[in-house]
């Protein structure tokens, strides 16, 4: 609530307690004489002039009201004028000071918003270092285990390849002997076909009587029969 | 009574197989058997329960040497002498790649006579797989002098040559 609105109520107030003062003291005086019924006649002049009185009283008292009305209007007036001037001192002051503050914090808050910048810039590039070498040092550990596991892996794959051919080599080796034992048997086999069929209608009776004596000559110089 | 050996040469020397002399021992057993059964023995008689050709030999035996056939001791001792010498004959086993005739039976049995001497006789078997010469054994001794032998030894000593065609 402004001062001028205040100074108005009070003014109102005053006035509206006069009012009824005065409208109280015409109630006791009606009373009053109503209350005498000795001589209503010698009171008419009375009553009418008590009435004359009241309402001279009345108008007095709302020309005071209507002065005090008018000065407190005045009043209100000039406070008014003096709240506004004040106010418009007060709200140009407030601005003014406002403005300034708004203008201090508008540059502290750059100043952080700057630092924040700065710092932000900072802790990103640090971040981003940070990120980097561990990145670096990630990828390293990385090709360093993919190493590790690769010279692993050939290791096993070169025992694995080794340990196969040794297999495949003794497989082949077995199968191989296998192979030329019945190639040998298969030899013998259709030489000695050939031999007995070649043989066995080449040799005369007589060559056969000789094979023999030859055995039993060899058998004798063998000593064989000794004993 | 002195045995003389010597006269029962040719009759010992016409043995030359195991066969002939398990069967000439079997004649001689039926030829004891009909002699010595009979009251009156005669060995004329006696020789019609053998084979021919048997009783042709020991017929020629007797009248070659001169003995008395009807004379029982004389008789046993012949019976007793061939059975003895039968025993002591000497057995050489061949296995031959063909069945051989009696004429080269005979061939070979000469032989062994020639080389070795009289008292032996041949076990012979065929295995046709030898494809030619013998397999001797003699007093458990094996010798193998077959043609399949010599193939053989001869494919064992040439086994790398032979092999190395093939690669």
């Amino acid at each position: 609530m402004d001062p001028t609105s205040i100074i108005f109520f009070d003014m109102v107030a005053s006035i509206v307690i006069l009012a009824l003062g005065l409208v109280a003291a015409v109630i006791y005086i009606a009373k009053h004489l109503h209350g005498s019924h000795s001589s209503k006649e010698e009171h008419t002049s009375t009553l009418d002039d008590a009435r004359t009185k009241a309402v001279k009283i009345i108008d007095d008292a709302n020309n005071q009201a209507i002065d005090i009305v008018g000065k407190v209007t005045l009043s209100a007036n000039v406070a008014s004028e003096s709240f506004r001037k004040d106010l418009s001192q007060a709200s140009s002051a407030q601005m003014k000071k406002f403005e300034k503050l708004t203008s201090d914090f508008t540059v502290m808050y750059s100043q952080v918003l700057q630092d924040l910048k700065t710092k932000n810039i900072e802790t990103f590039q640090n971040v981003s270092k940070d990120i980097e070498l561990n990145t670096i040092e990630e990828i390293k550990n990385f090709k360093e285990s993919i190493k590790r596991l690769t010279v692993s892996s050939q290791k096993e794959v070169k025992e694995k390849i080794d340990t196969e051919y040794e297999a495949s080599k003794k497989e082949i080796d077995i199968y191989k002997k296998e192979e030329l034992k019945k190639v040998d048997s298969d030899i013998y086999d259709l030489l000695e076909k050939i031999a007995k069929e070649v043989l066995g209608k080449a040799i005369s009776l007589s060559d056969h009587e000789a094979l023999i004596e030859d055995a039993l000559e060899k058998a004798k110089k063998e000593g064989v029969f000794k004993g | 009574m002195k045995k003389n050996i010597l006269i029962y040469f040719d009759l010992i020397t016409s043995l030359k197989t195991t066969q002939e002399v398990a069967d000439f021992v079997f004649e001689i057993d039926t030829l004891m058997l009909t002699f010595f059964k009979s009251e009156k023995p005669s060995m004329t008689k006696a020789l019609n329960s053998i084979s021919s050709d048997s009783a042709k030999k020991i017929s020629s035996f007797f009248s070659k040497n001169k003995l008395d056939v009807t004379n029982r001791d004389t008789v046993t001792n012949f019976f007793e002498t061939i059975k003895d010498l039968a025993k002591k004959f000497k057995v050489i086993k061949l296995t031959l790649a063909f069945d051989p005739t009696p004429k080269t039976i005979a061939n070979i049995h000469n032989f062994t006579k020639d080389a070795l001497g009289i008292g032996y006789i041949l076990d012979i078997e065929v295995s046709k797989d030898l494809l030619g010469g013998a397999i001797v054994v003699f007093n458990g001794k094996y010798n193998d002098y077959s043609l399949k032998k010599k193939i053989d030894d001869t494919f064992t000593l040439k086994n790398k040559e032979i092999l190395q065609l093939y690669k």
